[in-house]
C-alpha cells in the first residue's frame, strides 16, 4: 500500500508538470475504485461513468493543490464524493424525491418475500442500492469509504471534513439503517441460505 | 451479576478491526459465550458483505474508454479557460489565413466608391445597394470557405470510417484539429450572419472531429466503433455532402 502511495505521488508530480501519460497511469490505477464508489452513490452505471470523468477532470485541475504526503486515493474519493453529490443534485426533482424517507419505503413488505425471491441476486442488488439511497449523503459516503473502500477513520475524516466522532456516528447510523433495510436478506444469509 | 454485552456500535467497530487489541480480545471472548451477540455480529457482517458483492464490475477496457473521455474533457476544459486564440498553432492559421484574406478583399470590394448612375435603359442590370452587396459578399466569402471546409471534412470522415485497426490515424488527427479550429471561426461568422443551418451542421460535425483529433495514433476498437456509429447513425457523411453542395450552389448562384 505504501509502495502504491509513493508511485501515486510520483505520477501526480509528473502529471502536474504536464505529463499526460503520468495522469493516464493514475486513471488506470484508480478509475475502477472511483467507479464503484460512484455507482453506490448514484445507483446507475451511466451516472457512475460521468462521475468518474468529472472526478478526474476536477482532480487534474487541482493537481497543484495535492500535497505529496497525502494519500492520492483518499484525495480522489473526496473529489469523487463531491462529484457524486453534484450529480445527484443536478438530477430532476422527481428522481431525488424517490430517495427520501427511505426506511419507510424500503421496509420489507408485510407478506414477506418468498425464498425464491430472496435468493435472486439482482433483487438483492436493487435492495442494497435502495437502502444506500436512503442514507444521508454523509452517511453514505462515510459508510462506503469505510466498509467498501476500506479507508481508515482518519482518511474518512480528512476526505469528508469530519471530526472523528462525527465520522464514526455516520458509519454507525448507516450500518443500523442498512441492517433494517436488508433485514430479510441478512437473516436468510445468516441462517445459511 | 448482570452480563456485559457490547453495543451494536462496538460490534461494528470490532468487525471493522478498529478497537485496540485488548478490547478486541474482550469482545471476541464475549462472542464465544453469548449466542445473542454472536447472532447480531453475524447479521452485521452479512449486511456489510451484501454491499460488497453487488456492485457490477465495469467491462474490460473500462480504463481505456474512461481515459479517452477524460483526456477529451480535460482539453475542452483547458480550452474553455483560455482565450480562444491561445490554443491556435501555426497549422491552424493556414486555412484561416485564406478565409481572412478573402474577407478583407470582400469588404474592400463592398466599400468601394459607388459607381456612376447607370443609364435608364440598363436599370435592370444595376447591382443592389451597397449594404445588400456587403451582406451578399460576406455570405459568399463564408460559403466559399465552407465549400472547402465541408469537402475536407467529408474526406476525413470517409477515411476514418474505412480505416482498419492497424492503420495509423496521425494524419487524420492533425487534420481534424485544423478543421475544428477553422469550423469554430466559420460558426461565429455564420451565427453573425444568421445562417442557422450552417451553425447546426458545424455543431453536428464538431464532436466527431474532436474525437478524431484526440485519438491516439492507433484507435482502440471501442472508440473506432463509437465513431462509426456516430457517423452512420447521424447520417453525418450525407449531411456534410449536402452542406458542401449547398455552399457551392450559394457561391455560384448567390441569389
Amino acid at each position: 500500500m505504501k509502495q502504491m502511495h509513493l508511485e501515486d505521488a510520483a505520477a501526480v508530480a509528473k502529471a502536474a508538470a504536464g505529463d499526460q501519460d503520468a495522469f493516464r497511469e493514475l486513471v488506470d490505477r484508480h478509475s475502477r475504485s472511483v467507479y464503484r464508489l460512484a455507482f453506490r452513490m448514484t445507483g446507475s452505471a451511466a451516472d457512475a461513468e460521468d462521475v468518474v470523468q468529472d472526478t478526474f477532470v476536477r482532480a487534474y485541475r487541482q493537481l497543484a493543490k495535492f500535497e505529496a504526503r497525502s494519500n492520492f486515493g483518499t484525495w480522489l474519493y473526496r473529489i469523487g464524493f463531491n462529484c457524486s453529490i453534484d450529480h445527484l443534485r443536478s438530477r430532476p426533482q422527481r428522481e431525488s424525491a424517490k430517495t427520501t424517507d427511505v426506511l419507510e419505503r424500503i421496509a420489507p413488505p408485510a407478506s414477506g418475500p418468498t425464498t425464491e425471491d430472496l435468493v435472486f441476486a439482482g433483487q438483492i442488488g436493487e435492495r442494497v442500492q435502495e437502502a444506500l439511497n436512503g442514507l444521508s449523503e454523509q452517511e453514505r459516503a462515510a459508510f462506503l469509504m469505510r466498509h467498501y473502500q476500506g479507508c481508515s477513520i482518519e482518511e474518512i475524516c480528512s476526505a469528508l471534513d469530519l471530526r472523528t466522532n462525527a465520522a464514526k456516528h455516520s458509519i454507525f447510523r448507516a450500518v443500523k439503517k442498512m441492517r433494517v433495510a436488508l433485514g430479510p436478506f441478512v437473516k436468510m444469509r445468516a441462517a445459511g441460505f | 451479576m448482570t452480563m456485559w454485552h457490547p453495543t451494536e456500535d462496538e460490534l461494528v467497530e470490532h468487525l471493522s478491526g478498529d478497537p485496540d487489541r485488548q478490547e478486541r480480545q474482550r469482545i471476541d471472548g464475549h462472542l464465544v459465550a453469548c449466542d445473542e451477540c454472536r447472532q447480531t455480529a453475524e447479521e452485521i457482517n452479512v449486511a456489510l458483505s451484501l454491499v460488497e458483492t453487488t456492485v457490477p464490475e465495469p467491462p474490460a477496457g473500462f480504463e481505456r474508454v474512461m481515459w479517452a473521455r477524460i483526456q477529451q474533457a480535460i482539453e475542452v476544459d483547458a480550452a474553455a479557460r483560455q482565450p480562444w486564440y491561445a490554443s491556435f498553432g501555426w497549422r491552424q492559421w493556414v486555412p484561416l489565413g485564406s478565409f481572412a484574406a478573402l474577407a478583407i478583399v470582400g469588404t474592400a470590394f463592398a466599400l468601394r466608391p459607388a459607381p456612376e448612375p447607370a443609364p435608364a435603359v440598363l436599370s435592370a442590370a444595376v447591382p443592389p445597394p451597397v449594404e445588400d452587396a456587403d451582406d451578399n459578399l460576406q455570405e459568399r466569402v463564408l460559403y466559399t470557405a465552407l465549400d472547402d471546409h465541408f469537402q475536407q471534412a467529408e474526406m476525413l470522415l470517409v477515411e476514418v470510417r474505412n480505416a482498419r485497426e492497424r492503420d495509423s490515424l496521425t494524419f487524420e488527427s492533425a487534420a481534424a484539429d485544423e478543421l475544428i479550429s477553422a469550423g469554430r471561426l466559420y460558426r461565429q461568422t455564420a451565427e453573425h450572419t444568421g445562417q442557422q443551418r450552417v451553425v447546426q451542421m458545424l455543431d453536428d460535425l464538431e464532436p466527431v472531429l474532436v474525437e478524431v483529433a484526440r485519438s491516439p495514433e492507433r484507435m482502440n476498437p471501442g472508440a473506432r466503433q463509437w465513431l462509426r456509429t456516430r457517423i452512420d447513425e447521424d447520417a453525418l457523411l450525407f449531411k456534410v455532402r449536402v452542406a458542401a453542395n449547398d455552399a457551392r450552389e450559394r457561391v455560384s448562384n448567390p441569389n
